[in-house]
């Protein structure tokens, strides 16, 4: 699954609601899709860096959050609208093979700063299948 | 010229297991009467497109309120609340409609709520058959344990985790403005209310060894569960359907877990044919789809 990380972190960042839901977070977010990992590095709200992720600091920075799944699981995940229970973290997670690892209370007091990076992901991966097509 | 819309809202002091609670209603239209409950840990702002809706108010009087401890329904002055943790229990939920339809002399009110108020549907035809003429269950099921959870009332984390949460809830198909308004509802509880609502959602709601003892003979009961509502499901609807075959049940397509707040346009193309039935007395086909 082909995703272009370097648009994510533009998109991100300029994104208007990531930026209020994320103000003053300090994190690794990593994203695993199958076995592909990479990290998200956040400071103050900002998204410093994207990139593969050191198999040996995973979960080794207190704050990281892992969220994992199969590579079919994020493909329906991004789907421009969605099957049932793929609209949702929280819905992935109970439904399909969705996790989340590490720390909790980050990321649920983060939740929306997430979903919604995940969302500014979903726009670009549909934005690049219709350039595809 | 201003503009207004028909609701009015109004106190009035109910006795529930022996306190007296000042509890806020907003009503509108005239007919049968409609009681309806909101969701956990929100209010009755959720029904504000029913109330301000004259399909619903011409042929019914409908009356949203807001559960004790809730929007604009305080907690009680004779109880020292806050030395003790939050918890709705079924029967004290049970009373709070009871004891609304008392105090307004209602006649057999049509019942309508979502998510705890779609369980309570299915407890009320189950122990008070005889004070509603139908229930109408949104987002019901007969057990969904899980949701009594620490994270919903903790001090690391604010009232934006369950509003997003909630978000999460509804359809992607729901128009945004609808999800927005429904997460800010929720964004404005007190902090342990949520939590303790599923107290009820999760644990003392439980109809798994008596849903066969509601007699739909004496009562309507209808059950529409969304087909993106991740907590009470269309699996949760069919097993209702399936051990409760007097009642008529249908899964609402593009529709979350909030069905009058998320997509209200959507909503009263599935209700209202339904709250009409009810109306003509028309007796129910059970049909899960």
């Amino acid at each position: 699954m082909q995703i272009d990380f370097q648009r994510l972190m533009r998109a991100g960042n300029g994104d208007a609601e990531f930026r209020l839901m994320s103000r003053f977070l300090d994190t690794r977010l990593e994203l695993q899709i199958g076995k592909d990992r990479h990290q998200i590095d956040i400071h103050d709200g900002e998204i410093l860096a994207i990139r593969p992720a050191d198999d040996e600091t995973h979960l080794a920075h207190p704050s990281t959050i892992l969220i994992k799944a199969p590579e079919d699981d994020w493909r329906r995940y991004l789907e421009a609208v969605p099957r049932p229970f793929y609209q949702d973290l929280w819905a992935a997670q109970t439904h399909h093979g969705f996790e989340v690892i590490g720390d909790r209370a980050t990321f649920h007091a983060y939740y929306r700063a997430t979903a919604r990076l995940l969302e500014v992901l979903r726009a670009i991966v549909n934005d690049d299948r219709e350039e595809a097509a | 010229m201003s503009r207004f819309e028909s609701s009015v809202g109004r106190y009035v002091y109910l006795d529930i297991e022996g306190v007296e609670y000042r509890v806020y209603f907003e009503e509108s239209g005239g007919g049968i009467p409609l009681l309806l409950q909101h969701t956990a840990g929100a209010d009755g702002r959720q029904w504000r497109h029913l109330l301000a809706d004259p399909d619903f108010t011409r042929n019914f009087r409908v009356v949203a309120y807001d559960l004790p401890f809730h929007g604009k329904s305080l907690p009680p002055t004779s109880e020292r609340w806050w030395e003790e943790e939050y918890r709705l229990t079924a029967s004290f939920l049970m009373s709070v409609p009871l004891a609304l339809s008392a105090a307004l002399d209602l006649d057999r009110p049509i019942y309508m709520g979502s998510s705890i108020g779609g369980h309570l549907a299915l407890d009320l035809a189950l122990h008070h058959p005889d004070d509603f003429r139908a229930v109408v269950g949104l987002e019901a099921a007969l057990f969904t344990p899980g949701g009594y959870m620490d994270i919903l009332n903790h001090p690391r984390v604010s009232n934006q985790f369950k509003a997003y949460m909630m978000y999460g809830l509804m359809a992607p198909q729901s128009p945004e403005w609808g999800r927005r308004e429904t997460s800010w509802v929720y964004s404005q509880g007190a902090p342990p209310v949520f939590k303790g609502d599923l107290y009820y959602f999760s644990i003392d709601h439980d109809l798994r060894e008596s849903i066969e003892q509601i007699d739909t003979s004496k009562i309507d009961v209808r059950i529409l569960n969304g087909e993106y509502d991740w907590a009470c499901t269309p699996d949760h609807l069919r097993e209702i359907a399936e051990r409760l075959p007097g009642a008529d049940c249908r899964v609402m397509d593009e529709i979350g877990h909030f069905p009058m707040s998320e997509n209200p346009a959507r909503f009263k193309e599935l209700v209202l044919p339904v709250l009409d039935e009810i109306r003509r007395g028309k007796k129910v086909n059970a049909v899960a789809s």
